[in-house]
């Protein structure tokens, strides 16, 4: 059995500007997949937060329900994820209307999905921000942050390019005690851009996550949230654990 | 340390990943015309100048755009010194044009830019403003900051061109058609921000515009420098805060006052 324990704060930045976080996280259980969540709205987008927030849903949902499709697909995977970006895009494009907004543009973010079923796993990785996994109880990188050049300039749900800048990974999690998805902001503290590794702190906590109650991990998942956003970064952030119970 | 009640950390836990930079090339103007006096008590004396082909009433006191734009300057170093993650992330060189294109400030972190370089608007009566000059000039500058950033492994954001005039572009025809070029690759493929502001009524809008493809000149009203400076100090703190975005976006209500596009 898996469970997921997400969170995302608002970093000091927007703090100060009085801007909202443009994290968001989120999990969906349903045709016995387990899946997590995380999108970091593009910073240069006033209203990416609320992007953010539906592609989460709308993704987690259409990995749970296409699952197999996913896993099966072979060197089809291209496709699977194209599909899965038109069911993100058309829904901000319902939200981009609701909001009177001329186009989607404005709801851009990254999106990282994780998800399991029995044995098998499927991640999604658009865009910056870092797919991990807990093997053997250490951290090491599934999918790193995809940036090009600059540091400022990622891939989002809405770049004409996101091809460019997703990968896909699928595979026996029989290894695997734990994914872990993080935004940009988290990885300033656990990632470490130039050596592309991961500090062994994120095993211990998502350790102590595993045996806690529900609610319980929720709150010391945002302490540490907290904690780690008044270190290294000043950007939101934002953690979404599938853990093996 | 910090104590959670189940959960601890200690800041030697995690990653301490260096500062990207933003490397800011200010590309300016100091044709003869910069001594134009835009403020302040002038008393004309009477006498009539011709500077960059135009006729101008001497005065004998006020204060001219170059002293302006030298005053916003110093603002913009000591507001981005005084911010904790500016100062390690905003890298600035300086380059001025007026019969020729010259650095006069090169790229270093900025604490150790220690002394400011003054800018001295030219007397050369032909007012010569070799802008493309100037802007291949700019370009080449962040062109070489970018390969020592990666010879270094040192992370780094989209440059920026600041390109300040108060006139109309009079180098080579050729270079400037490079220049323009050079611009329109580099900003469709996202590899510069470029801010043109147009200083006074005189200033070559459209050849602005030319110089920049996605962005309007802002026009500064009422020679209003430390406004503007401030502005792109604080754009520049966010930027250096943030860590993404890859386009710069300016809201009207942010330039309300001092500008106008």
């Amino acid at each position: 059995m898996w469970k997921a324990i997400h969170g995302a704060v608002q970093g000091r930045s927007h703090k100060r500007e009085n801007i909202p976080g443009q994290d968001r996280t989120y999990s969906y259980a349903g045709q016995n997949v387990f899946c997590a969540a995380l999108a970091d709205g593009a910073g240069s987008e006033p209203l990416s937060h609320i992007g953010a927030e539906q592609a989460v849903k709308a993704g987690a949902v259409y990995l749970c329900e296409h699952f197999d499709e996913f896993y099966e697909s072979g060197e089809d995977k291209e496709i699977q994820v194209t599909k899965l970006i038109d069911c993100v895009r058309r829904q901000l494009a319902k939200t981009a209307a609701e909001h009177g907004l001329d186009n989607i543009g404005e709801l851009s973010s990254t999106l990282l999905l994780a998800a399991v079923k029995e044995d098998k796993l499927v991640t999604v990785h658009i865009g910056d921000g870092v797919v991990a996994a807990i093997v053997k109880g250490k951290p090491v990188v599934l999918s790193g942050p995809k940036n090009g050049e600059y540091l400022n300039v990622t891939y989002f749900t809405t770049s004409k390019n996101v091809m460019e800048g997703t990968e896909i990974y699928c595979g026996l999690n029989r290894d695997i005690e734990a994914v872990v998805l993080m935004s940009d902001g988290s990885g300033d503290n656990f990632y470490d851009r130039h050596k592309n590794t991961l500090v062994p702190i994120l095993a211990e906590i998502v350790q102590k996550l595993k045996h806690m109650q529900e609610a319980q991990a929720e709150v010391q998942l945002r302490g540490v949230l907290e904690y780690i956003a008044g270190q290294n970064t000043q950007d939101d952030c934002s953690l979404a654990v599938l853990v093996q119970e | 340390m910090e104590q959670y009640e189940l959960i601890k950390i200690n800041k030697e836990d995690l990653v301490n990943n260096p500062a990207p930079r933003i490397p800011v090339c200010l590309c300016l103007d100091t044709s003869g015309s910069m001594n134009t006096i835009d403020g302040g008590d002038g008393v004309v004396n009477g006498q009539i100048v011709e500077i960059d082909g135009k006729k101008y009433r001497a005065s004998t006191t006020g204060v001219s755009r170059i002293d302006r734009l030298n005053e916003g300057i110093k603002h913009l170093f000591e507001t981005i010194r005084n911010d904790d993650s500016a100062r390690f992330s905003v890298e600035i060189c300086m380059v001025k044009f007026d019969s020729k294109a010259e650095c006069i400030l090169p790229f270093a972190n900025i604490e150790r830019q220690v002394e400011i370089p003054e800018l001295v608007a030219s007397n050369d009566a032909q007012g010569n403003s070799f802008m493309g000059e100037g802007v291949n000039l700019a370009l080449d500058l962040l062109e070489a900051r970018k390969q020592e950033y990666k010879d270094s492994g040192v992370d780094y954001m989209q440059p920026w061109l600041i390109l300040m005039t108060d006139g109309e572009a009079n180098g080579s025809q050729i270079v400037q058609q490079q220049a323009i070029e050079r611009i329109e690759r580099m900003v469709g493929n996202k590899k510069i921000v470029v801010f043109p502001i147009a200083i006074g009524s005189d200033a070559g809008i459209d050849t602005l515009k030319q110089f920049s493809p996605e962005r309007q000149p802002l026009k500064l009203q009422d020679m209003k420098y430390n406004e503007f400076f401030q502005f792109i100090s604080n754009m520049m703190i966010a930027k250096s805060n943030s860590g993404d975005g890859e386009k710069v976006r300016i809201l009207l209500s942010d330039i309300k006052g001092w500008a106008e596009i």
